[in-house]
């Protein structure tokens, strides 16, 4: 292994087996307690789940490589949850987009990003604004508050990278090509994402609807959206289109950064704040530090600032590859930043990666299942 | 103290994983304790607010809802009461100046008095098991 390159990997397979170990029985409890069904393609499907979860999180471990890995587990989970999501809408309801049956009668799938705009009625009004189910159902209201809340307290702004399973779309389409076309983003652009969460908390509160749901959501796109019944609902398809088109598939292309998530994204900006509280970081060693500028280059989300990352970094760990000194790091708070480095990466990878094979690992077993009954 | 504060940050980042697991392996005992949070209500704009009577008549119970004025800060102009009818297997439901065609999942209303000038439907829906409708109200 090149020393030069590599402070995080083990190196060694028995040590790299020893801490797989553990969390190949936690893939195996969390998928056979996630994923329904018992017939013979699903446990091919869950099978290979475990399998793959279990290989990339091993990979992560034994060669030290972050980012690499984890974006291959988070694309695969994203465009996998968006087949099974699609999936379960045209099972129970015929069709991905919804009407007013489904509004009136209050079974919209909540999700994460709703979270910004519940904040001011609930604050004002005591009520959620949002046409969804309090417990019953798919991607209920309250089982999505817990999960949000845990990723606050565990994560911070990690969800972004470990848990949104939205997240791996522009994730993956800022991958496509080798070099940026658009070769500088300005940092500052991440800011927006403020902007956005302050105008979507406000407009919402004074439209009494979610708006960038209603409105902006560029995932409307792959998920589900308004049925088109008059001009109105035809222009909020054409907006989720365009938005997804130009800030989740060409921006991200162009650039190699995930401008959706870093720049629009209110829930992004929302637990952008909890990585105040948030233990764990990704910290800069000034000392070992030869301000190279590879991190900033590298990061995606526009997060770092004169070679520190800001309170938006989603702990990808991009930067934390691209440091050819080792001097940015996982780091837990109120720890020296120079002694036991390799424990803070593990302690965050740890829980970071159990997140995502949980919150994602039932809709990869139903994605999988459903492209092994379509293959055979 | 400064090695004291760095064991109480491993302690608590090792926690991290026993967090996650007891979030989701408890997430249907999580998610009852949160009903109790005071903001846990889905808005009436959504959910048509709480039955303030049920009436039972040729075997339909219809289930009339508070009147809704949509908003956050302030209440608008306009607004709508639910109402809620159960399905019956029949053609066509008539509730005074309502008639519901159950055929052809259609629904007219007509104002039959002078106190009810502009009677019309806001919004309306079939489901399997009841029929939603909304009448506009103006304050």
């Amino acid at each position: 292994m090149n020393k030069k390159t590599n402070y995080w990997g083990t190196g060694s397979i028995g040590k790299s087996i020893l801490l797989f170990i553990p969390m190949l029985l936690l893939i195996m409890l969390m998928m056979f307690g996630s994923a329904n069904g018992s017939d013979s393609i699903t446990q091919i499907a869950r099978l290979l789940t475990i399998i793959f979860f279990g290989a990339i999180f091993f990979l992560i471990i034994y060669t030290g490589k972050n980012d690499k890995w984890r974006a291959m587990a988070f694309v695969v989970s994203a465009l996998l949850f968006c087949i099974s999501f699609i999936n379960n809408l045209i099972a129970e309801r015929g069709s991905m987009t919804f009407s007013n049956a489904e509004e009136l009668s209050c079974t919209i799938p909540f999700c994460h990003i709703v979270t910004p705009m519940m904040i001011i009625p609930a604050a004002v009004k005591q009520t959620i604004l949002f046409p969804g189910s309090l417990v019953e159902g798919f991607a209920s209201i309250s089982a999505m508050l817990v999960i949000v809340l845990c990723s606050c307290i565990v994560l911070g702004r990690g969800f972004c990278s470990w848990g949104c399973f939205y997240g791996g779309w522009d994730d993956g389409t800022s991958r496509l090509k080798k070099t940026p076309v658009i070769k500088k983003v300005n940092n500052s652009y991440r800011w927006f994402s403020f902007a956005m969460l302050i105008i979507m908390a406000l407009w919402s509160a004074e439209a009494a609807e979610p708006t960038y749901c209603s409105w902006l959501c560029p995932f409307k796109a792959v998920t589900e959206n308004e049925r088109i019944v008059d001009t109105i609902t035809l222009i909020k398809n054409i907006i989720f289109t365009l938005t997804f088109a130009g800030l989740v598939i060409v921006l991200p292309i162009l650039t190699k950064k995930r401008i959706q998530c870093a720049t629009f994204c209110p829930m992004g900006a929302l637990l952008s704040l909890f990585n105040k509280i948030n233990i764990f970081e990704v910290k800069n060693n000034t000392t070992v530090c030869i301000n190279c500028g590879k991190c900033d280059k590298a990061c995606p989300m526009l997060a770092i600032e004169r070679h520190c990352p800001t309170i938006t970094c989603s702990k990808c760990g991009k930067c934390v590859d691209a440091c050819p000194t080792g001097a940015m790091k996982f780091h837990i708070k109120g720890t020296p930043i120079n002694k036991h480095t390799t424990i803070a990466r593990t302690l965050f990878i740890y829980p970071a990666y159990t997140f995502l094979v949980t919150l994602c690992g039932g809709s990869v077993v139903n994605g999988l299942a459903l492209i092994i009954n379509f293959i055979i | 103290m400064k090695k004291i504060i760095s064991l109480l940050a491993h302690f608590w980042a090792s926690l991290g994983t026993l967090i996650i697991l007891v979030t989701f392996i408890g997430l249907g005992s999580w998610q009852q304790l949160t009903l109790k949070l005071p903001f846990m209500h889905i808005d009436p704009q959504y959910s048509g607010g709480d039955v303030i009577d049920t009436i039972t008549r040729n075997n339909l119970k219809i289930s009339i809802h508070e009147n809704v004025f949509p908003g956050v800060f302030r209440e608008s102009r306009t607004g709508f009461v639910q109402i809620d009818v159960n399905q019956c297997s029949c053609d066509t439901i008539k509730i005074d100046s309502i008639l519901i065609n159950n055929q052809i999942t259609s629904i007219t209303a007509t104002a039959d008095n002078a106190t009810a000038d502009n009677f019309e439907i806001a919004a309306f829906t079939k489901l399997a098991d009841r029929w939603i409708f909304r009448l506009k109200i103006e304050k």
